[in-house]
């Protein structure tokens, strides 16, 4: 094997692993917010590495920036939706939210909602629905 | 071991984890679980996508991945919407 190919091999099984490890998080974390943290992150950096060994194996179709192209898709849209779940979760799930040590959303909750009674009284947990204004 | 075998073993790997995700798939007690385990299936298509094209020597699959990714993206986001104007206050707990 030549240089090219044990890169190759090297980075579609570091990938292979890092999405694996990305898998067994999903089954074993205890709940949905921790679960979404192993999604989110290992497999973007397992899917990163798997298609760098796709853009060096077909490096004379010049297919190279067309796979860097597609991480860098990857890499925007992977935190946009893992955001875009985590306040669906955090807006529906008053359990989960109880946990949280620091709420930094509840206040922004309550200034959405009712944005001329936000500064009279802190509140901490805002027991309205927030989906009061739509 | 040529490269084909080296392939063939990642691919393996990646059938496993496919299968542990689809396993969240089936006991996830909520819906933002199985949103989870959809996004995480999404992305193993578009690796497993790259890979048959690296074994097969068909590098037009590639883009067959470009747009699995933004179908996966796409779908991430509807789910995401959908839970949250759902405001259901009644799920299972995570609890298994």
């Amino acid at each position: 094997m030549t240089t090219i190919e044990l890169v190759i091999v090297f980075l579609i099984l570091a990938g292979a692993g890092f999405m694996l490890i990305g898998a067994l998080g999903i089954v074993r974390f205890p709940d949905v917010l921790s679960r979404m943290h192993a999604a989110g992150m290992a497999t973007t950096v397992g899917i990163s590495a798997i298609l760098l060994g796709a853009g060096f194996f077909f490096l004379d179709e010049f297919l190279f920036y067309r796979m860097l192209v597609l991480i860098l898709l990857i890499f925007a849209t992977s935190p946009i939706s893992t955001t875009a779940l985590t306040r669906a979760v955090y807006n529906n799930e008053p359990r989960l939210r109880r946990q949280l040590k620091h709420d930094e959303m509840a206040v922004t909750i309550v200034e959405e909602a009712a944005p001329e009674t936000a500064n009279a009284t802190p509140v901490r947990m805002p027991t309205p629905s927030p989906h009061a204004g739509d | 071991m040529t490269m084909e075998t080296w392939i063939d073993i990642t691919l393996v790997i990646l059938a496993m984890s496919l299968m542990i995700c689809f396993v969240r798939l089936y006991i996830g007690p909520n819906p933002p679980n199985r949103a989870v385990a959809f996004d995480t299936i999404a992305i193993h298509a578009v690796g497993i996508f790259a890979l048959i094209a690296m074994r097969s020597g068909a590098p037009a699959l590639l883009d067959a991945a470009i747009v699995t990714a933004v179908l996966g993206f796409v779908g991430t986001m509807m789910f995401a919407r959908y839970i949250e104007k759902s405001n259901v206050q009644d799920w299972e707990s995570d609890k298994e």
